[in-house]
């Protein structure tokens, strides 16, 4: 199963300016999140700082019970072998053909034979449709093969996180989906917790299980993706329509009275862009069928069962709206109702894998992603 | 740990930093050639690279060095009348001085140089941050055997420019001012000791050291884009020479407090 990353109050500037202050969220494990905000928010740079690349000043990111920020130089590389990251040129090396780049992490830490090697790489490569491109080198390839091969390399070591750093930026639409789609197989068969950064709204709309908006130097959200989705906070709306109404500026932000002009502009027939009013939850991506079942979205199902009485009313509708009536009979709500606070729904029952384990959500409930500022009630803490 | 917040400006402040980070590095490489496992085939190809490029520029730049030397001591000792002490003043001057600096200038600005840009290349493809987050340290992989490349090839070459050197001299002093051969040859002990050879190739594996250094920790800190690397390698190369005169003097001065010159 994928590790859980828990973010608390990070903060990181350049310098005098600040690029965000005292994020805290909750990567659950095995689930896809993915982080949004208008270019310059620092998403990248949120993302480099969970690696380690980046030292953030305050706060701490927790992941195996290690914490990024401040752990020693030797735990930081332990812990980053349970990475894998995808730049977003892929990052290939550019030395070495695409064989010898997803072998690469194989060979640094692994004492396999080469022709185990052979077999995962080829297997990997194989994954994201680059047969027979493993001799060329990553200068001879087109910026979306590099971007998969990228991926192959960051899959070759199982990884428990996985952080994707703007997947679509030099991809058609088309190509966007199919490897949103690799993300949701690669999510369904080794339960990893992905992080992706994006500003492709698709994607955000039907990829995530959970999204977070950066803006104005802070985390905005970051909850169930119903919550997003559904959110009438101007600031959202404005970037999953696209348009220019709205806070978002060219630059930073805008000031009141750019905003007024720029209303009055509208209001004078002034198109404000953006082609058709995006709003709703449309349904989400599944894995591919014949792929096995997403752990991590089954255990989001109780996961946010289990919290929502808490989410805004617009998000509670839509994510009981979304469930099977089979779902919504388990979890005891049927659709234009909330569930009395004090039903707590059994979690649903599990697979147990071969050797008899039970495959269980390690996570708390209280260390479970929360909108700011919503504590659930002391009452509904922990597991009966 | 850097906290940056913490940090305080003044004038100056920029320059200790930078000073400070780049001795880090050398620590850091000093470390790592330690640290198993040993990159032994990056070594071997980056040695063969920064001899490839260096081996010819500095055989044909010692030629004429060890020339000067033998053209400007010849007249002046020829007017003192110790004409037969001219080979001994130029083994000493190429051996002790001319071929370490030699050496270092050219493994700086033709390998520094290669290895600055190379590395600043890769940094600003973002390849060092993926080693770096598929957990290899890029300063294991990728800076120590370039270090130690360019300190043995710096030691090598440092040999190759000592012959060369006092060969050229001989050819100038014998063939075209008249010298004798045989004085040449049978002072070359008269002044030049031991270790005159054993400081030459010290110093030549510190100038090797410190060029590699220079230029990795450039290319590891490109200033913004591709123009930042090209800036970068230009830095390496100018920050290596000035360094390189620094430690020179401070190395000989040493050097000469502790081995008496000779006769004295």
């Amino acid at each position: 199963m994928g590790a859980e990353v828990v973010v608390e109050g990070l903060t990181k500037s350049f310098g005098k300016q600040a690029i965000w202050r005292d994020v805290t969220l909750t990567l659950p494990p095995g689930e896809v999140s993915a982080l949004l905000g208008p270019s310059g928010t620092g998403k990248s740079v949120f993302l480099k700082s969970m690696i380690g690349l980046l030292k953030p000043e305050r706060g701490r990111c927790m992941i195996n019970g290690v914490d990024i920020v401040t752990c020693s130089e030797r735990q930081l590389y332990e812990t980053r072998k349970l990475f894998g990251v995808l730049f977003q040129d892929g990052a290939l090396f550019g030395s070495m053909n695409l064989y010898d780049n997803v072998a690469f992490p194989l060979r640094e830490h692994t004492r396999k034979s080469e022709s185990e090697v052979r077999r995962i790489v080829l297997e990997k490569l194989d994954l994201t449709g680059l047969n027979g491109a493993e001799r060329k080198l990553p200068g001879e390839i087109s910026g979306g093969m590099r971007k998969r091969a990228g991926l192959a390399r960051a899959l070759v070591l199982d990884p428990e996180i996985i952080l994707v750093d703007e997947p679509d930026s030099g991809l058609d639409p088309v190509r966007t989906t199919y490897i949103s789609q690799l993300f949701l197989d690669v999510n369904s068969q080794i339960d990893a917790t992905f992080l992706i950064v994006t500003h492709n709204i698709n994607l955000a709309r039907t990829v995530p299980d959970n999204i977070g908006m950066l803006f104005r130097k802070e985390l905005v959200m970051f909850g169930p993706r119903e919550v997003l989705l559904t959110s009438e906070e101007p600031v959202v709306k404005q970037f999953l329509n696209g348009r220019m109404d709205g806070p978002i500026g060219m630059s930073e932000e805008k000031d009141s009275a750019t905003m007024a002009a720029e209303q009055a502009m509208f209001e004078a027939g002034h198109h404000a862009g953006g082609v058709e009013d995006v709003r709703g939850v449309p349904p989400q991506m599944q894995p591919t069928p014949g792929m096995p079942e997403r752990q991590g979205a089954r255990r989001r199902t109780d996961r946010v069962m289990s919290i929502l009485h808490s989410l805004p009313r617009a998000a509670q509708d839509s994510i009981i709206e979304s469930m099977s009536p089979e779902e919504q009979q388990h979890y005891g709500v049927h659709a234009g109702g909330r569930p009395a606070p004090s039903q707590r729904p059994a979690p649903s029952p599990r697979p147990r894998s071969g050797n008899g384990e039970r495959i269980e959500g390690r996570l708390d409930d209280e260390s479970v992603a929360r909108l700011p500022g919503s504590e659930p009630s002391g009452s509904e803490r922990g597991r009966s | 740990m850097s906290a940056p917040a913490s940090t305080r400006k003044f004038p100056g402040s920029g320059a200790l930093r930078e000073t400070g980070q780049l001795f880090a590095l050398g620590l850091d490489v000093i470390v790592g050639i330690f640290k198993r496992p040993f990159q032994l085939r990056e070594f071997i190809e980056q040695s063969w690279f920064i001899a490839s490029v260096t081996i010819l520029p500095t055989a044909l730049v010692s030629i004429p060095f060890g020339a000067l030397v033998a053209l400007e001591l010849g007249s002046l000792i020829t007017q003192l009348g110790a004409q037969s002490f001219i080979g001994a003043a130029s083994v000493l001057a190429i051996i002790q001085q001319a071929a370490p600096i030699v050496t270092a200038l050219l493994v700086a600005g033709a390998g520094g140089s290669a290895i600055c840009a190379d590395i600043g290349a890769r940094t600003i493809r973002e390849e060092i941050d993926a080693m770096e987050v598929l957990g290899v340290s890029a300063i294991q992989r990728l800076v120590v055997p370039r270090v130690l490349a360019s300190m043995l090839v710096a030691l090598l070459l440092n040999g190759l420019v000592s012959v060369i050197g006092v060969l050229g001299g001989y050819f100038f002093n014998v063939v075209l001012q008249g010298g004798t051969p045989g004085a040449y040859l049978a002072s070359f002990s008269a002044l030049a000791q031991l270790p005159d050879l054993w400081i030459s190739e010290i110093k030549a594996v510190i100038f090797g050291f410190i060029a590699g250094v220079v230029a990795a920790y450039r290319g590891l800190n490109p200033k913004g884009g591709p123009k930042g690397v090209g800036d970068a390698v230009n830095q390496s190369v100018v920050i290596t020479f000035l360094l390189l005169f620094a430690v020179n003097f401070t190395l000989t001065a040493v050097y000469l407090q502790i081995v008496p010159a000779k006769g004295s």
